[in-house]
């Protein structure tokens, strides 16, 4: 279904004489309809700047993200509408990735709007649908952000990312930030929301753990490049290059 | 919000100044007890009395209905520079952030060059050049406030272009048209308010400074500058000419800037908070 082929991206840096930062390097895999898939890699792997390449946030340098075999991404190619109505991203801070003065409902609301055709009361019907999905009360759809708990934030932003029907869910380190009991509970409503609807997810992390809990693949990346690409039962002796091995070295042994 | 303000003591202060000198403005008809054109060389500088509550001027002129309509003409050529200069801030501000690298350039360097110029040079070139009168001032007033104005909206949109909610609203959908009038605008309104605020007690000044210098409106008119000048002739003889519209100028001034910095105090101490 999608298909990442290739891609390069170099950032230009100032100040010490103008010199390239590579963030990804040749990066190339294939992603089936219906997979759960997890990109794990410590900070500065590029695993976020390829999640902004696919959700067509940020350009590449050089390489091409295609979909169904043949047909480009490219916003400026096939328009915003179509992208966002196949691909959606849910950002790591929920907070600050819901507008202050957006109440819930418009905020669930919005991607509705702009790009479904609904009429007035089936957008409220759905929205209310969204709402009973995510275990959310109907009392906050008229609270603002920062009424809102940081688990009810997330579950507000990833209501918005489900609002679009999208084929592709990306999560870019969507549970850092959240205590153990809420990231468990959001884990398994990604979990539930995977195999109700059926759609393919990309889930970006840095911990190792998480990444073994959720997805059936696994893709290693270290320095801008993927490093391995494996298909896992849940335990950590799918992964065989050494720095995959260090990084399910440093998750956190489990009380037996 | 407004509970906020009503327990800030300066927000409450700046709030009556500014509320009373607007009824005042509004009321004039009402409050002043004499037509403030109507001369009476008989009256020449007379004393303060029950007609005539701060005397009379030199051409026997009612001061204190001249005061009292002087808010109505500070207020109505301030409040239009304002209105213009906002609607310029606003559509050029956000135009530079969001309409691409070359078109926030090109703004940038046009923008820096009229701020390099003093407003009140050019002010006084545009006037020299156009004549005075209400329409010529605020034209000048205006070329010479609206790139400070588009600067500071530019700056806000910066900041909030960079935050989180802004990509989640481009993969919500928004084209550039939704995102700047549903998101972005309506997070910078609370700081562009302040500079509202602040932005009518420069203009009052302005508009003061042209009328002292004899570049404000028609000769006759009670607007404060215009007294201000007036009276500066007669400074040794009767200084209290000189302190009413002066006084006005201030705390009319005054009490903008301290309700626009209090609300500022406020909207800042509320994101720390949240």
């Amino acid at each position: 279904m999608l298909s990442i082929q290739n891609i390069t991206k170099t950032f230009s840096v100032r100040g010490g004489g103008a010199k390239n930062m590579t963030a990804l390097n040749g990066v190339s895999f294939d992603i089936a309809k219906g997979e759960f898939c997890a990109i794990v890699g410590e900070s500065g792997s590029g695993k976020s700047t390829l999640s902004r390449i696919i959700a067509g946030l940020i350009p590449q340098t050089s390489g091409s993200v295609l979909w169904n075999g043949n047909e480009s991404l490219d916003p400026k190619v096939i328009g915003l509408k179509k992208l966002y109505k196949r691909i959606q991203l849910v950002l790591q801070d929920a907070k600050s990735s819901l507008d202050p003065h957006f109440t819930v409902y418009k905020s669930i609301a919005e991607p509705l709007r702009n790009l479904s055709e609904v009429s007035k009361k089936d957008e409220k019907k759905r929205v209310l649908e969204l709402l009973r999905q995510m275990d959310l009360p109907e009392e906050i759809l008229k609270r603002k952000p920062h009424e809102l708990s940081g688990g009810q934030q997330k579950r507000v932003c990833i209501a918005r990312a489900l609002a679009a029907d999208p084929e592709l869910l990306i999560f870019d380190e969507a549970i850092s930030g959240l205590d153990v009991i809420l990231r468990k509970s959001i884990l398994d409503l990604l979990k539930q929301i995977h195999r109700t609807r059926g759609c393919t997810m990309l889930f970006i992390t840095h911990d190792m753990d998480v990444a073994l809990y959720m997805a059936s693949r696994i893709i290693v990346m270290k320095d801008g490049e993927v490093v391995e690409d494996t298909l896992c039962g849940g335990d950590a002796s799918c992964l065989s290059h050494p720095y995959s091995k260090l990084l399910a070295a440093a998750m956190l042994p489990k009380n037996e | 919000m407004a509970i906020r303000i009503l327990k800030n003591p300066q927000a409450v202060i700046g709030l009556v100044i500014t509320l009373f000198v607007l009824s005042v403005a509004v009321f004039a008809p009402i409050l002043a007890p004499n037509d403030p054109e109507q001369v009476n060389i008989m009256l020449k500088f007379g004393s303060p009395s029950e007609q005539y509550p701060f005397g009379n001027d030199a051409l026997g002129r009612c001061i204190f209905s001249r005061l009292i309509y002087g808010a109505r003409y500070s207020m109505a050529v301030s409040l239009p520079i304002l209105i213009i200069l906002s609607a310029i801030g606003l559509f050029l501000g956000t135009l530079s952030v969001c309409g691409g690298k070359r078109i926030n350039a090109i703004l940038d360097y046009i923008c820096n060059t009229f701020i390099a110029l003093p407003q009140l040079m050019v002010g006084i070139a545009l006037i020299g050049m156009l004549g005075s009168g209400f329409v010529n001032i605020v034209i000048a007033i205006v070329i010479g406030m609206w790139a400070w104005f588009t600067k500071m909206v530019r700056a806000y949109s910066q900041v909030e272009m960079g935050k989180d909610y802004i990509l989640a609203a481009r993969i919500s959908g928004c084209g550039k048209m939704k995102l700047v009038f549903k998101h972005l605008i309506p997070n910078i309104l609370p700081q562009f308010l302040v500079f509202f605020s602040t932005g009518i007690a420069t203009s009052i000044l302005m508009v003061s400074i042209f009328a002292f210098l004899g570049l404000g409106l028609p000769a006759g008119t009670p607007e404060w500058g215009a007294m201000l000048k007036d009276a500066s002739t007669h400074i040794y003889n009767h200084p209290e000419m000189l302190v009413y519209p002066g006084v006005c100028i201030l705390v009319t001034s005054a009490g903008f800037v301290l309700f626009g910095e209090a609300v500022r105090d406020i909207l800042m101490s509320g994101e720390d908070a949240l």
